[in-house]
Order: structure tokens, then C-alpha cells, then sequence
């Protein structure tokens, strides 16, 4: 863990909402994972003292605790992803023109957008996934282009 | 009357939609990807079916995603007969002039596949009841079973020759039988992870027919002696977790999860757990571990689950498929059918209900969603560890033990094979777990093998080899599958970058 995500301040009332939150869950090692989405849904990501919380309280070694959570690829150990738009380049997309949308938005170049896999609605493909994580099916280059352009920069 | 039946009779009294004229809005993931609610608004729905008197719900998805944002007008005509049309975009439904007129003209609407209805009978046309789902013949299985024996029933899996719809199609009533015959407790894992690109099946049953999956359920944990039951859905598939939860409270509510409902004192009990990722976690060992709260890798393979399974107990794991279709095989005529999730290039891209006995050509389901055979270079069948299936194929029958967990993708027209097989390598690399070497070096060989002009087939094929047989589990094992289905259909694209 490094030292900048452990420096990253986390707001008093979110961390007594998990520290409740986990209270209401036994106390055991099978509840490793609904601790971490239970942490990922309070604070948008894993921080290191809601690891160490987790470890602690369900008495599972802080090492063993880390190697699950950073097994699972949807939970995220940094708060960096934070405001980022995803465009499907799975292969039904991709037949959709996925490409052409990547290559307009890389073109643009003033917008946060990664590439995502398969995000399982390939039947309304092309397909991108907001910066709040709401699906968007048979998208357009140009309607994305002034979403994001909208949520990113305020919509001027 | 059995206290069973009373139940039943009770939840269907309850219901009183029966003579409405509804709308279902086809809401659920497909709709709200589609602006559906925006939609219903902007065209005016709501005043239009005021002024109507008919009546205005919200619905899943029907399996037809590709006409979403979309309605089905249903109501009761002359003959007292339901009657429906369903709506591909709102404007459609509002550029009819008179409502009024529409319904009583109204003709049943384009459905699934073939017209037959098995699985996806209920789907997208459910209010979210529990009510509205036992008044359309839901728990009515399980009440016929349940008053006969555990043999019998198992006796009518194996007839049917259901195999598991996750993708290695093993035989469900193998599988119960090994389980039962071990000491209990034993305990069901319904597999709902659903992590293969491509397959998008179980989140629009979980989401749309929630209580098909619950019979099901109730019918396995019967039959096999179970009482406890995991059902691991996907992290991502929120509306899906949600319409499962609330389907389950409404259960154990009306007592279906109990002795009143149960034979013999049963009492089954329900636990709902969200995954978090990664196409290994669908591994039917990697959910045991997830669930136990250990690193989520593979087990070996023996000890199988069904003699050491979650906490070292006997263990049925089903795909959520094939225990909604264990439903299906009370049925005067028993559909034995396999859901599809289809898309790429065709026009009606969704869910679709084949017949499993090998009636329909692959050409031929083509044609059902819009699509062109002629203008089609290969379907990919499986994602990532599919193969290809080429034009000269097309007129053969679909069967059953190809399919896997029925993810196809009809490929369009100017698509290249060489990128897609690039893809899915790169994929299998991103996704394999790292716990065994075949598959942590072996993908990253593959996809070197693959970035080069001219790709060494006997290389390919030696790698792939190794990874087949030595893999821990079978994201390694077939890794190379579409890779090597490519090279066999298509040996000319692989010199000079081509
Ligand atoms: C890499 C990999 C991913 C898998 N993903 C899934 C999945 O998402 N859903 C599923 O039901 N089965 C999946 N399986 C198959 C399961 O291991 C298992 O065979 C299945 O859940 C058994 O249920 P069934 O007999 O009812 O099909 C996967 C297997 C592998 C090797
Ligand atoms: S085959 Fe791949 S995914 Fe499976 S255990 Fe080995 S490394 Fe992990
Ligand atoms: S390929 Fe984009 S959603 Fe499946």
C-alpha cells in the first residue's frame, strides 16, 4: 500500500457509517468479501483503515485479508479511477464500432476515458459505462462525446 | 387441499390484474441503458394510457433488447383471452392514432425464436409480485413434484437428459444423485456470476422471472436434501441482485421456503452473495473459495464438489439456467430448450429460447434475428473460450453440446478474425488468475505468438497443448481453443500481418 493512498484523508462520518455497517455482519471469515463491497459502496473504494478494520474484526491475518481483496478485479485498493467514462471494446461492440468511438474520443484528447471489457449488454452494443457506473446502450459517438464533455468540464 | 395448494390459491386470489388492460415498460437493465423512463415522458405514454384506462407497470427486459426502449400492451379481448403487442421504440406505439381502436385489434406480438415459450414464458411481462408470478403458473411445478417422490422426480431430470447450462453441459440429475448420496448437510451454489463476455442470459432471468430460479431452487433442494443455499450473482448485475433479493423476502413471506410449502419439514434457507470480478469467478471452485472468504483461485480437482464441497460438505453447483429449467420439465410438453444470448451483426440482437434437440440450422437462427447468413464471415460461439463457426456450417443443426453457455456473436461483415483471436488472447491473459503456470505463461506466450506476421502454427499448437492438459482449471484449458479453431477455419490470414 502506498503511501500516498494511505495519507488520503477519510471522512469521520463515513468511517463510523462502515464501522457500524460492519457490525451488523458476523463476525467471520466467509463475510471477507460482503466487508469489502460493504466498504466499496461507503467510500468508493477500499481504503487501507477499512482493510485493517476488516481484518481486525473478522480476525483474519491483514496479509491473507489483502491477497483476497486484491484478487478481485472490481474492487478498487486506490481512489484514482474517480470520474472516468469506459466505452466497451468487447468483441460484440467492437463489431458495433467501438473502435470508431475510442478513436474519436483519443482524437479529442481533453476527456478521462479508458477502454472496459464486456460489460454483458452486448445486445445494445456499442455499449459505455459513466463515470457513476450507469450503462449506456447503441451510444453514438457524438451523443457520448457532449455527455462526457458535460460531466467532465460542467458542460461548458 | 394440501396446505401447499391453499398457499398457492391464496397468492393468485391476491392477484387482480387479471382483467386490466396493462402496459409493461419494459424497464430492467436493457430499458434503463435505453433511457426508458426519459422515453415514456417524452412521448406522452402516461396521459395516453389515462385517458385509456389501462394501466401503466414496469417490467424487465423481454428478452427482446433489441427493440428496447420498449412496451407490451396486454389486456383481456372478447374470447376473454389475453391478448399482446409489444412495441419496438415508444413513437411506435404513440404514432397509432386511436388507442382505443388498437386494443381491440390488438394480435399477439413477435415472439420468441420459434414462438415456443418455455423458460422465458413469464419474462418481461411480470409486474414483480410474487402474486402476478404464481398467477402466471409460477410454484405450480414444484407443487406437483413436491406430492410425489424425490426418486421420481430425479427419475424425470435424467429423462430429460437436462445438462448443466453453464457451459460443460454435465448431467443435472448425475450431479444431484453423487450429492445425495454423500451425508449431509449438503448445500446448493447457484452459479449466477455469469462472467463470460458475450452471455447475458441469467441476469434477464434473475432479473425478469426471479421465481423461476426459486422453484427451481426448491425442486433441487428437495430432491437432493438441502437446506441451506448460496446464490452468487454477479457484482455488477445490481438490478439483477436486487429483483433476486426482493423475490426471495416475498418467498419466505408467503412460507414457500418452509414446511408449509415443503415436504417432510424442509426448511430451505436462502443466502444471496454479490461477486466482485474476474471471468474465474465463475469457476464453480473459485465461488466456493469466494464464499468461504478465501483468495478466489481454482481448487484441485478431485476432491469433487459433490463429495467436498463449501466447508468440506457435499455441494451442487448449477449454472441459475438449469435449475429455472428443471422447471420446465413438468410441462405437458416439456420444452427442452437452451437460452442465447445473441449479438454482433443482426438486427435483433437479445435472449432467445432454441430448441435443444437440434431442429433449428445455425442459418436459419440467423434469419429468426435479422441477420444475413450470406453477409455473416463466422459466428464466435463461447467468447473467450469459443470457437468459430463458418458459412460452410450454417446449414448444420444447432446442437446442444456445442453451444457451452450459448454466448454468440454473429460477426460483421468486414470484421477481422485475426484481431478478434488477438482480443480474446489478450483477454484470457488479463483475466487467468496467476495460480497456475500453464495459464499465467502460457496466455502470455500464446498472445506473443499471436503479435508476430507470420504466426508459427506448430508453435501455436504446442503451447496450446500444454496449456490444455495442464491447466488448473479451464480458463487455461481453453485459452487456446478459439485460437486454434481460427487457424483450422481460417489458414490464410495469419502471413505477413495480414
Ligand atoms: C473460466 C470459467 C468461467 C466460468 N464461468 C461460469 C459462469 O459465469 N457461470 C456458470 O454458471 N458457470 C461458469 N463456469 C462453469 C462452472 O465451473 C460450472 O461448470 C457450472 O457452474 C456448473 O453448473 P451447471 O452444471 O448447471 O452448468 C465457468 C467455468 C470456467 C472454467
Ligand atoms: S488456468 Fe489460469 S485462471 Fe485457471 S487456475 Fe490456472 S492461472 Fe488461474
Ligand atoms: S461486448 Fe460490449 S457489452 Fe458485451
Amino acid at each position: 500500500m502506498s503511501e500516498r493512498q494511505r495519507s488520503i484523508e477519510i471522512p469521520d462520518h463515513e468511517m463510523r457509517e462502515f464501522i457500524s455497517e460492519l457490525s451488523m455482519i458476523e463476525s467471520e471469515k466467509q463475510y471477507l468479501l460482503p466487508s469489502f463491497h460493504v466498504a466499496q459502496e461507503i467510500f468508493g473504494w477500499v481504503p487501507p483503515a477499512a482493510v485493517e478494520k476488516i481484518a481486525d474484526f473478522l480476525r483474519v491475518p491483514l496479509s491473507e485479508v489483502y491477497a483476497t481483496l486484491t484478487a478481485y478485479s472490481e474492487l478498487r485498493i486506490t481512489s484514482d479511477e474517480k470520474g472516468y467514462w469506459f466505452i466497451c471494446t468487447g468483441v460484440a461492440c467492437e463489431m458495433k464500432g467501438a473502435q470508431n468511438i475510442v478513436q474519436e474520443l483519443a482524437d479529442a484528447d481533453e476527456f478521462k476515458v479508458k477502454d472496459i471489457d464486456c460489460q454483458f449488454l452486448c445486445s445494445l452494443a456499442p455499449v459505455c459505462v459513466d463515470d457513476s457506473g450507469g450503462l449506456h446502450g447503441r451510444v453514438e459517438v457524438s451523443e457520448v462525446i457532449s455527455r462526457i464533455r458535460e460531466s467532465q468540464t460542467g458542460g461548458e | 387441499m394440501s396446505p401447499r395448494h391453499v398457499i398457492l390459491e391464496t397468492l393468485q386470489g391476491r392477484y387482480h390484474g387479471g382483467a386490466e388492460s396493462r402496459l409493461v415498460i419494459h424497464e430492467g437493465t436493457c430499458g434503463t441503458a435505453t433511457n426508458v423512463r426519459q422515453e415514456v415522458e417524452r412521448v406522452g405514454l402516461i396521459e395516453m394510457c389515462e385517458e385509456n384506462d389501462v394501466k401503466i407497470v414496469y417490467g424487465s427486459c423481454d428478452g427482446n433488447c433489441w427493440a428496447a426502449p420498449s412496451a407490451t400492451l396486454r389486456h383481456e379481448n372478447d374470447a376473454s383471452e389475453f391478448v399482446e403487442k409489444r412495441f419496438s421504440r415508444l413513437d411506435e406505439l404513440m404514432r397509432v392514432e386511436d388507442f382505443g381502436v388498437m386494443l381491440n385489434d390488438m394480435q399477439k406480438g413477435q415472439g420468441f425464436a420459434d414462438g415456443k415459450s418455455g423458460l422465458l414464458d413469464r419474462l418481461g411481462r411480470l409486474d414483480g409480485s410474487l402474486e402476478h408470478a404464481v398467477w402466471l403458473g409460477a410454484y405450480s411445478n414444484a407443487d406437483q413434484i413436491l406430492r410425489g417422490s424425490k426418486s421420481d422426480a430425479l427419475q424425470r431430470v435424467e429423462d430429460w437428459k437436462l445438462t448443466g447450462r453453464g457451459g460443460a453441459h454435465f448431467p443435472t440429475a448425475l450431479k444431484w444423485r453423487l450429492a445425495s448420496r454423500n451425508e449431509g448437510p449438503r448445500y446448493l451454489v447457484v452459479n449466477a456470476e455469469e462472467g463470460e463476455p458475450g452471455v447475458f442470459k441469467d441476469r434477464h432471468l434473475l432479473e425478469g422471472d426471479p421465481h423461476r430460479l426459486l422453484e427451481g431452487i426448491l425442486i433441487c433442494c428437495f430432491v437432493v436434501g438441502i437446506e441451506k443455499v448460496f446464490i452468487y450473482v454477479n457484482g455488477q448485475a445490481t438490478t439483477a441482485f436486487n429483483s433476486l433479493s426482493k423475490a426471495v423476502e416475498q418467498a419466505k413471506t408467503a412460507g414457500l421456503l418452509g414446511p408449509e410449502f415443503l415436504p417432510n419439514g424442509l426448511q430451505v434457507d436462502i443466502e444471496l452473495r454479490q461477486g466482485a470480478g474476474g471471468y474465474v469467478c465463475g469457476e464453480e471452485s473459485v465461488i466456493l473459495n469466494s464464499i468461504e472468504g478465501a483468495r478466489p483461485v481454482p481448487r484441485f480437482k478431485p476432491p469433487f464438489a459433490t463429495d467436498e464441497g463449501l466447508w468440506g460438505r457435499p455441494t451442487v453447483i448449477n449454472n441459475a439456467e438449469t435449475l429455472a429449467a428443471v422447471t420446465t420439465l413438468w410441462q405437458d410438453e416439456p420444452p427442452p430448450t437452451k437460452l442465447v444470448s445473441l449479438s454482433g451483426n443482426v438486427a435483433r440482437p437479445g435472449v432467445y429460447e432454441v430448441p435443444a434437440d437440434g431442429t433449428l440450422s445455425w442459418a436459419g437462427f440467423l434469419l429468426q434475428a435479422g441477420g444475413e447468413p450470406g453477409s455473416t464471415p463466422a459466428i464466435l460461439l463461447g467468447g473467450p473460450s469459443g470457437v468459430f463457426v463458418i458459412p460452410e456450417r450454417y446449414d448444420e443443426k444447432i446442437k446442444m453440446s456445442e453451444v457451452g453457455a450459448g454466448g454468440l456473436v454473429a460477426l460483421a461483415p468486414d470484421s477481422s478474425i485475426r484481431s478478434v483471436v488477438q482480443a480474446l488472447t489478450k483477454y484470457n491473459l488479463r483475466e487467468s488468475c496467476g495460480e497456475c503456470t500453464p495459464c499465467r505463461e502460457g496466455t502470455l506466450r500464446l498472445d506473443a505468438l499471436l503479435s508476430v506476421d507470420t504466426v508459427d502454427f506448430d508453435k501455436v499448437a504446442g503451447l496450446v497443448e500444454v496449456m490444455s492438459e495442464a491447466s488448473l482449471c479451464m480458463l487455461g484449458g481453453m485459452a487456446g481453443r478459439p485460437v486454434l479453431s481460427a487457424i483450422e477455419e481460417f489458414p490464410t490470414i495469419w502471413k505477413d500481418g495480414s
